[in-house]
């Protein structure tokens, strides 16, 4: 029996919880974020939008993969090879201290990656 | 303690389908106010619990609040997330918020209904990090016959060689821990590491902008 296979139950490290919570699933603007605590949306008649949608299956028909059986295959090599070179650039980017731009916006979910970065490095200051 | 009712606001965790009452059996961000509430606008519901008016800052335990009610909510729900740190000043804005999103919500609470995200992460082992490049692609291809789709984020951290997340049926959880040890013997250079269950951060992205009148 193999033993590198760890397998997390219960609660989830603060890394792989930091990896998902910042920007993923439904995301409102930082911003908006903020104006959200201090106006009231009903009374300044603002409005929330939606900006995007991207579902699993909306990413599959995105690259060509018909039906839903197919979207593991979602992924080829092509795809691979560019998020392997934008992680090789913006690991560069980031090494060089220019996170914070320069991503390419809305291209895949790697080149939101710089904004992000920062982010645990804040968190555990904030936590003590 | 007293308690300032005019100073409270709500913070979202995620957004569900109206239905049987939530067993979220855990403390809400702010101790204070632990109760986990459901917010319903037509057939959807925002999960919230009360929170002072003010910005809610990235700590560690506010982070990992979030994650474990909606985890607690995953359990027999289908959720999808919210990021961190969304919250509204009244009850009412909250449900602006779900008739805003409805479409999208929607539709997202119907395709990921009945799934689950997983995580898996593989580290080599030490300084061996020949043909990582080429098991990466083979790995998802592989996971791909006990996963409805898969993702590939950046990797982080020392010895990450892969990132990846996989959209699994609730009924195949079985069948893909199968898949990852199969995976886990047939690269013995590579350490994977497994999480989840997640709600579907990964396989669904909705962006919402706030619109004032001009």
């Amino acid at each position: 029996m193999n033993s590198s296979l760890d397998a997390v139950h219960g609660g989830h490290s603060l890394v792989d919880v930091l990896d998902r919570v910042l920007d993923k699933g439904i995301v409102i603007d930082a911003w908006v974020r903020v104006a959200l605590v201090g106006i009231d949306l009903v009374t300044v008649e603002a409005r929330i939008v939606i900006a995007s949608i991207d579902t699993y299956i909306r990413y599959a028909k995105a690259i060509g993969a018909m039906p839903m059986s197919a979207a593991p295959r979602a992924a080829g090599p092509r795809e691979l090879e560019e998020l392997a070179a934008e992680n090789a650039a913006l690991r560069a980017l980031v090494k060089d201290g220019i996170a914070a731009q320069g991503a390419p916006a809305r291209r895949a979910r790697a080149a939101r990656r710089p904004a992000r970065i920062p982010a645990p490095a804040r968190t555990p200051r904030e936590a003590q | 303690m007293k308690k300032n009712t005019q100073a409270q606001g709500f913070y979202i965790y995620g957004i569900v389908r109206a239905g049987a009452p939530l067993h979220a059996d855990c403390c809400g961000v702010d101790k204070r106010w632990p109760r986990i509430e459901e917010i319903r606008s037509d057939d959807i519901c925002a999960v919230v619990s009360r929170v002072p008016r003010e910005p809610i800052a990235a700590t560690r335990e506010h982070l990992l609040a979030h994650e474990r009610v909606n985890r607690a909510v995953l359990a027999d729900r289908t959720v999808i997330p919210m990021a961190f740190g969304t919250q509204c000043r009244s009850r009412e804005d909250v449900a602006q918020v779900l008739r805003s999103g409805y479409d999208a919500f929607s539709e997202a609470l119907e395709q990921m209904n009945g799934k689950l995200e997983f995580g898996l992460q593989g580290y080599r082992h030490g300084d061996t990090a020949a043909g990582t490049d080429r098991a990466v692609p083979e790995i998802l291809r592989q996971l791909g016959d006990v996963s409805l789709a898969s993702r590939l984020n950046a990797p982080f951290g020392p010895g990450m060689v892969m990132n990846a997340a996989f959209l699994v049926q609730r009924s195949g959880e079985a069948g893909f821990d199968h898949g990852v040890r199969e995976i886990s013997q047939r690269y013995p250079d590579l350490m994977f590491k497994r999480s989840g269950p997640w709600p579907p951060y990964n396989f669904v992205r909705i962006r919402l902008q706030l619109e004032r009148p001009s």
